[in-house]
């Protein structure tokens, strides 16, 4: 696949240098008409060169040097000597009679394209393969079709002089342009250059050639799917100019697809020539022909006409692709790009409306004498006073952190805003409706908080985390009401709590007027998410406060002042909660299961670590063994073949 | 509420008990999943190997979702720019190469 431009180019260059060499000698053969090529055998000249002596003797027929030498077209010099000449039969006539002379005949051409002209019947022979590309039933466009022409130029010596032996073998590719009507010289250099007795190995050459060309070229049919019209570059010159002679070619075959036909039928928009130029009506004859022979005078007329339109390079090029690109076929680009635009501003705003709230929170519970400010010495990441109190992760976490109060070592809050800077997640949530939530994490010292396990949630949600927190599930029952029929939390709300005795406690009159009461929830509780207090968490601080609060948009912030006040009050109040003495037996004891338990769950897990290790360890050295087992065998047996050796050795000798 | 807890109580701080924040330590396992750089991957490569300039163009715009959801630059660099790559290179030879395959589709 890749070298196929580099063969394109290469060949595009050897047709475009054929057509140049073949047009300077357009002018010659349009001046003799009614000449034909014929072969001109001559003795060996002594002490000359071969052409020069060619040229002499043609010449003298001529009339000048000039003419003759733009009348020969070959060379013959190594087998015989001879050449190839374009004359009038009176010509021949008077060459007859010139002193070297041995024989004057006319030069034919059998081809193998056409089966009904190959009677052999001359001795000079011009042979043609053409290889043409597989038959592309897809794909109708023959522009993309690359023609790739072998011509092997056999030239036989008369039964006379020297029977059946190649005078001269040429052998060029591709020789694209029959239908031009171009008579073009072969190189003489190459000509030359190719020793007779090097036939056989040229010819293995040229099929070589052709078979690697016919490989390449179904390789790329069939991974290409031939889509090749519009190359804008030289090639398709070269690329039409053999469509054109390609579909000649292929107008005896079945009728051409539509597209086909309208590339070449003059359509009113293809600048490709001048319609009305005549098109050469015998196709095949004119395939036929070769460059060497003379050429029908027809074609030659109508040529001209079309030669200079096919050399127009660019602009002659973009007839056969297909019509102009309409604004559907770019469907998937507009969207895709103008999807990237929206999400690229759509980055900058939600980010924008993400800081605002999160800077809104921020100035009305964290700045100067706000809630955090009077209860919490030190407020913000950094250790500076000036450092910015909000800590971003990302574009929709922001974190701000305090510490400094008794009863506890520090206060994380996350805000965790919905991802509006994200368009794909916002789209989302248009489906998944999610809010923005901010998480406090109070860290109580190790001595302030007693034996409590304790959460408080809406039904739905208290009974998710019921089962999904450890702590919960392991100290604390579901649903805990009071004994007497006391003012209780709305119906919405559910406690997990690890007795009644520690709820009733710790949901305190206060925070049921302020929050958890059936009026206060009724407008608090569309903020509040959860809380969980417990001294049995997993991970390196037990002893946790965990407030989730939903987070209002940015205007509205002070309704959530209540709910925040509740951080604090509850620090203070688990601080100096002191169980009763009854109770503190009882969750001791619970709490000393659940370690012993917890311990015994760590021995097994180390013990089941360390049988895996031995096992491990078991197998290794069961393996080493195999290995040294097999070690010893192999000793073994190579000293049984040495002594065997030895013993064989005397007895040999 | 809150006037009932400090006023009681005169003042809850206690800056000898201040402690500096300290970031956690995040292991790159414990991460989250980037569903977006994943999806870019996909997309990139489906669009390379099978030439449909969609599931690059998908890629480009799942690239730049990630980027946008990036929250550890050294973490997830490495699997968006190999995504982006591979979104860019499926354009690339969607347009650039044998593009007659894109416009006669």
């Amino acid at each position: 696949m890749k070298q196929l431009p580099s063969i394109l180019i290469a060949s595009a260059l050897l047709a475009a240098s054929l057509l140049f060499s073949s047009s300077s000698s357009l002018s010659t053969s349009m001046a003799e008409e009614g000449a034909a090529v014929y072969i001109i055998f001559v003795d060996e000249p002594l002490g000359e060169e071969p052409e020069a002596f060619h040229i002499r003797t043609l010449a003298a027929v001529l009339g000048s040097e000039e003419a003759a030498r733009r009348a020969i077209l070959f060379h013959y010099t190594h087998a015989a000597s001879g050449f190839a000449a374009k004359l009038t039969p009176e010509q021949v006539e008077e060459l007859k009679k010139q002193p070297g002379v041995i024989q004057v005949m006319p030069s034919r051409t059998y081809s193998i394209d056409e089966p009904t002209s190959g009677a052999h019947q001359g001795r000079a022979g011009h042979v043609r393969f053409q290889s043409v590309p597989t038959q592309e039933t897809r794909n109708p466009n023959v522009a993309s079709r690359i023609v790739t022409s072998f011509e092997v130029l056999l030239g036989f010596c008369g039964e006379d002089t020297c029977a059946s032996t190649p005078l001269a073998l040429a052998v060029t590719r591709p020789a694209p342009i029959p239908n031009k009507a171009m008579t073009s010289r072969w190189p003489r250099s190459l000509t030359s250059a190719l020793a007779p007795r090097g036939d056989t190995l040229l010819l293995l050459l040229a099929l070589l050639f052709v078979l690697s060309l016919v490989t390449h070229e179904l390789s790329r049919h069939s991974a290409l799917a031939a889509h090749f019209e519009g190359f804008d570059s030289d090639d398709l010159d070269e690329a039409e100019d053999l469509s054109s002679s390609d579909e000649l070619l292929l107008a005896a075959s079945p009728p051409p697809p539509p597209a086909t036909s309208l590339s070449r039928s003059a359509s009113p928009e293809s600048h490709h020539g001048p319609p009305s130029a005549p098109k050469p009506s015998p196709s095949s004859d004119l395939w036929d022909e070769d460059e060497f022979e003379g050429i029908p005078i027809a074609v030659q007329s109508a040529d001209p006409a079309a030669a200079p339109a096919d050399q127009t390079p660019a602009p002659s090029l973009p007839s056969p692709s297909p019509p102009p690109p309409s604004v559907r076929s770019y469907t998937t680009e507009i969207v895709c790009i103008s999807f990237l635009i929206c999400f690229l501003i759509n980055y900058f705003t939600g980010k924008r409306e993400n800081e605002a709230i999160a800077l809104a929170w921020a100035a009305k519970f964290a700045t100067k004498d706000s809630i955090f400010d009077k209860n919490f010495s030190l407020l913000g990441t950094g250790e500076d006073k000036d450092t910015p109190l909000l800590l971003k992760e990302g574009q929709d976490v922001f974190k701000f952190y305090a510490s400094g109060r008794r009863y506890c070592q520090s206060m994380l809050a996350t805000m965790e805003m919905r991802s509006r800077h994200d368009l794909i997640s916002r789209a989302l949530d248009l489906v998944f409706p999610k809010r923005d939530v901010i998480t406090f994490e109070v860290v109580m010292n190790e001595d302030a908080m007693d034996h409590v396990v304790l959460a408080l949630a809406k039904r739905k949600m208290a009974k998710a985390m019921h089962k999904e927190e450890r702590d919960l599930e392991r100290f604390a029952t579901l649903g805990v009401t009071p004994q007497s029929g006391r003012k209780w939390v709305a119906d919405e709300v559910l406690v997990v709590a690890e007795s009644k005795e520690v709820a009733g406690d710790l949901i305190t009159e206060v925070a049921l007027d302020q929050v958890f009461g059936d009026k206060a929830f009724e407008k608090f509780g569309k903020w509040f998410i959860s809380l969980h207090f417990s001294d049995q968490h997993p991970g390196s601080h037990k002893k946790r406060l965990i407030f989730k609060f939903a987070l209002p948009d940015a205007n509205n912030m002070a309704d959530m002042s209540r709910l925040v006040a509740l951080v604090p009050y509850y620090i203070d109040l688990i601080g100096r909660y002191k169980l009763s003495s009854h109770a503190q037996s009882k969750t001791e004891a619970v709490r000393a299961k659940a370690t012993k338990e917890e311990y015994k769950e760590q021995q097994n897990l180390r013990q089941e670590a360390m049988q895996k290790k031995k096992a491990e360890k078991k197998k290794s050295l069961e393996e080493a063994e195999m290995k040294l087992t097999a070690q010893a065998i192999r000793k073994k047996e190579e000293k049984d073949r040495a002594r065997q050796l030895k013993k064989s050795m005397p007895r040999s000798n | 509420m809150k006037e009932t807890t400090s006023s009681s109580v005169n003042d809850p701080r206690l800056p000898s008990a201040a402690k500096p924040y300290v970031p956690p330590t995040l292991s790159p396992q414990d991460l989250p999943i980037d569903y977006a750089g994943f999806l870019a991957v996909v997309f990139g490569v489906v669009g390379v190997t099978l030439r449909y300039k969609l599931c690059s163009w998908l890629a480009i715009i799942f690239c730049a979702q990630s980027l946008a959801n990036m929250k550890n630059f050294e973490n997830d660099f490495k699997q968006l720019s190999m995504a982006f790559m591979f979104g860019v290179m499926g354009l690339v030879t969607n347009y650039l190469g044998p593009s007659r395959a894109a416009k006669q589709r």
